[in-house]
């Protein structure tokens, strides 16, 4: 079953466009930089777009291809589907940022003006920061395909999650009191997490952690309730 | 059907669209926030000119979020309720449409840039004194982009708003250029989007990579003469080569010359869906 | 085996699409018959467990449908009215993908999605996206994915759509091979498909069962009440403010009309045998030739 939710996101014709570009943006900027801070805008909004344009879009091509009640009447079209189509999203944005990863190590080979100690790049800012850029893009995921899921919209769920996300990126809440509003949506809508290094230094990451079960926790258990109201699972 | 009875349904199906909403309450909750902000002591004049700087600063960016949002899916709704061959066997059909279409979205554009507008006031009139309205704008003149200083701040505010009503006019006909093209409204949305934040990107953040190369140079004067420059007041630079006047012109002309480029596109799209 | 329908109400806000259905089906053909509106694709979509209805139960073998869960899907085959396809699949692709969903393991996939195309005549343009396909071509992929998992239950809302009438006649064969041991519903607003493959059709009008019988008791009930005539066209406004027509046909510069009526409408008329059409004028009105008429 994930071999076929796997191959219905690899279809989406937007795939090698939306790919090819990113991959030529950060192929110019690699040239110009090492990029040891490649995650903190680029990186993460190159992922959060991808992840928004193409992963999600699993979640609502039944509504749009006319087959939702095609698959809700089939045996594992319910429960097991979502669960399979949750995974696949995961695994797409693990793909991706392996791709993205892989590109980066290439600039930093070869590009690389000594400026940078290539050990401390590879092993902080890649390997520790990486594994926040991965947690942070699969949840991301996760939270758009239940967005996605509760909506019934692409456009909706691009709306909500791609203004809140790139905000983060303009509306920079660094300044900002502790706990405030301003302060969770600076880290708590994770583009914080997919820009990866700063997370790493992150002195109240307990009550980012508690923050980002809460958020997803709450998500998932909404996307159920409103599933099982409209008799979907 | 009469064209203004058209531009009234027109109107509805623009105005019913939920995601312009959610948009809405998003980028208010934002935009006031980004105001709060930029808080300061008040000062004699300080509303009018925090008001005339309001969208250059901030507002421009949710000016042109739900300029996306609203007309990504103006275009495409026929397409999306499976109706748009049978627009190509009306009468009047698509072309008219695409006139009506175009108008209605210069209405959508006057709205919320004064629904920005209204925010800002609301805001401010909590802060700072309202008075002033008809100094002249040389008493505080640090403004964002270049203006006449003989001017009251009712000149300034009256060109200013009509200066952003053309140039998200500009932006959101560019849109409906996008919407010829692409079929289906959240791709639209996603790729109008991309292209205005990937101007932002690079005004924020890669110019400061390849500000000291000849190409920075280049890709800073098409970022201050493509849509981003025009929704952020880069047309009024100190040092801009166009007057104030100039500035409108020029907008108009583009505007009308956008206009006509949807409709030539439109009427050739229908000859080709036709066969002709 | 049996599907029964308990006291089944269904509404949205303050429409009533169903109220109060109550039957009992057992392996046969079963035509839906109701004008626009009546409750057909609700009732459907009921049957197939993609909606809850607000009130009443449903019960397959004496066991609550919902209560089943997956074990009922597993036995359900379901066209719905609305049906396109994944459209950058091929036609293949995505019956394999529905059988993976119906739990086919993939060598029995495999030959049952080769053995459907071939039944629904898809064979050859297998490996064509569908997105390639026409309206008809795609109601045939929709056919056969509702076949894949050899249903015991098969619902078909509208089957016949877009298909031409060989196309037709090759369904109405296929339904009338499966109808064996299974309970086969569809709705369709072909009543002449109905009356050739239906064992009993159910009617519904304003969302309420006002009948449950096979096509030739239908028939027998309106022996005697169906006749044609030949009228003058200013004629016809006065007989069909008075009377049920179920066909007009201009013939030169006079108007044959077929009459729903107990009596004889006029001298001329004269009497024929009634066909499914008349059973449907007979009993949901005949707006439409009254509309034309006046």
């Amino acid at each position: 079953m994930l071999r076929w939710e796997i191959k219905k996101l690899t279809r989406n014709v937007w795939n090698i466009p939306i790919i090819t570009s990113v991959i030529c943006l950060w192929g110019i900027m690699l040239y110009f930089s090492t990029q040891a801070r490649f995650w903190y805008i680029l990186g993460s909004l190159a992922l959060g777009f991808i992840i928004l344009f193409i992963s999600t879009r699993l979640f609502i091509l039944d509504e749009e291809e006319k087959v939702s009640e095609v698959i809700l009447t089939t045996k594992y079209g319910r429960w097991n589907l979502l669960f399979q189509r949750v995974m696949t999203a995961g695994i797409y944005t693990t793909g991706i940022v392996i791709l993205f990863l892989f590109i980066q190590v290439i600039g930093v080979l070869l590009f690389n003006r000594n400026e940078i100690d290539v050990h401390e790049l590879l092993t902080v800012h890649f390997l520790k920061g990486c594994l926040l850029v991965w947690g942070g893009s699969v949840l991301f995921s996760v939270f758009t395909a239940c967005l996605c899921t509760i909506f019934k919209s692409h456009g909706v769920t691009a709306i909500l999650s791609g203004i809140l996300f790139g905000m983060t990126y303009i509306l920079r809440g660094n300044l900002l009191q502790q706990y405030s509003f301003e302060w969770f949506l600076e880290k708590g809508l994770f583009s914080y997490l997919i820009r990866g290094e700063n997370g790493l230094f992150e002195p109240q990451w307990v009550v980012i952690i508690v923050w980002y079960v809460f958020l997803m926790v709450s998500m998932i258990t909404i996307t159920i309730i409103i599933q099982f109201r409209r008799h979907e699972i | 059907m009469s064209l203004i009875k058209l531009g009234f349904m027109e109107g509805k199906k623009l105005f019913s669209q939920r995601e312009i909403y959610i948009a809405l309450f998003l980028c208010t909750v934002l935009f006031v926030m980004g105001l709060d902000a930029i808080g300061e002591p008040d000062v004699p004049l300080l509303f009018w000119r925090k008001l005339a700087d309001v969208i250059p600063y901030v507002g421009f960016w949710f000016i042109a979020i739900l300029i996306v949002v609203g007309v990504a899916r103006c275009l495409p709704f026929e397409q999306e309720q499976g109706m748009s061959e049978l627009l190509l066997t009306y009468k009047k059909g698509r072309l008219t449409l695409l006139v009506v279409k175009q108008i209605v979205i210069l209405m959508y554009c006057v709205s919320i840039v004064l629904y920005f507008y209204g925010i800002a006031v609301f805001v401010f009139t909590m802060d700072y004194d309202l008075t002033g309205l008809f100094a002249q704008v040389k008493e505080n003149p640090n403004l964002y982009f270049y203006a006449n200083l003989e001017w009251t701040y009712a000149e300034l505010m009256i060109y200013e708003f009509g200066y952003i009503v053309l140039a998200s006019y500009i932006f959101a006909l560019f849109i409906v250029l996008l919407s010829l093209f692409i079929k289906r409204s959240v791709f639209i949305m996603m790729i109008g989007g991309s292209i205005f934040a990937a101007g932002e990107l690079f005004d924020k953040f890669i110019i400061k990579y390849i500000g000291t190369m000849e190409l920075g140079y280049y890709l800073t004067t098409i970022y201050d003469y493509m849509f981003n420059g025009m929704l952020s007041f880069r047309y009024l630079n100190y040092f801009g080569p166009f007057s104030t006047n100039e500035v409108y012109g020029l907008f108009l002309f583009i505007a009308f010359l956008l206009f006509g480029m949807n409709l030539f596109l439109g009427r050739w799209q229908r000859h080709v869906a036709m066969g002709d | 085996m049996i599907l029964k329908i308990e006291n089944v109400t269904h509404q949205f806000k303050n429409f009533s699409a169903l109220k109060n259905v109550n039957c009992e089906l057992s392996p046969g053909i079963y035509g839906l018959l109701g004008p626009n509106g009546a409750g057909k694709s609700t009732l459907m979509r009921i049957l197939v467990d993609v909606i809850l209805p607000t009130k009443g139960r449903l019960f397959y073998n004496n066991k609550e449908i919902t209560t089943l869960g997956a074990r009922y899907r597993e036995i359900v085959g379901y066209l719905p009215q609305e049906f396109h396809g994944y459209s950058n699949f091929t036609a293949e692709e995505f019956l394999k993908y529905v059988a993976n969903l119906k739990g086919l393991d993939q060598k029995n996939a495999q030959s049952r999605v080769q053995q459907l195309l071939e039944l629904v005549g898809l064979a050859e343009v297998k490996r064509k996206k569908i997105k390639g396909f026409s309206g008809g071509m795609k109601r045939r992929v929709g056919i056969a994915q509702a076949l894949l998992n050899d249903p015991e239950i098969l619902i078909l809302d509208e089957p016949t759509s877009g298909l031409d009438p060989s196309e037709r006649i090759r369904l109405r064969g296929i339904l009338t091979k499966l109808s064996k041991n299974k309970i086969i519903i569809l709705s369709t607003h072909i009543v002449s498909d109905i009356e050739y493959v239906a064992d009993e059709v159910l009617l519904l009008k304003d969302g309420e069962l006002i009948e449950k019988a096979p096509p030739s008791k239908l028939l027998n009930n309106l022996l005697d009440q169906v006749w044609e005539m030949q009228i003058r066209e200013e004629e016809l406004a006065k007989y069909s403010t008075s009377y049920a027509i179920s066909n007009i046909h201009q013939q030169g510069s006079k108007i044959e009309i077929r009459i729903i009526s107990q009596e004889k409408p006029h001298r001329s008329a004269e009497k024929v045998n009634p066909r499914m059409e008349d059973i449907y004028v007979y009993y949901f009105g005949s707006r439409e030739s009254n509309a034309i008429c006046q």
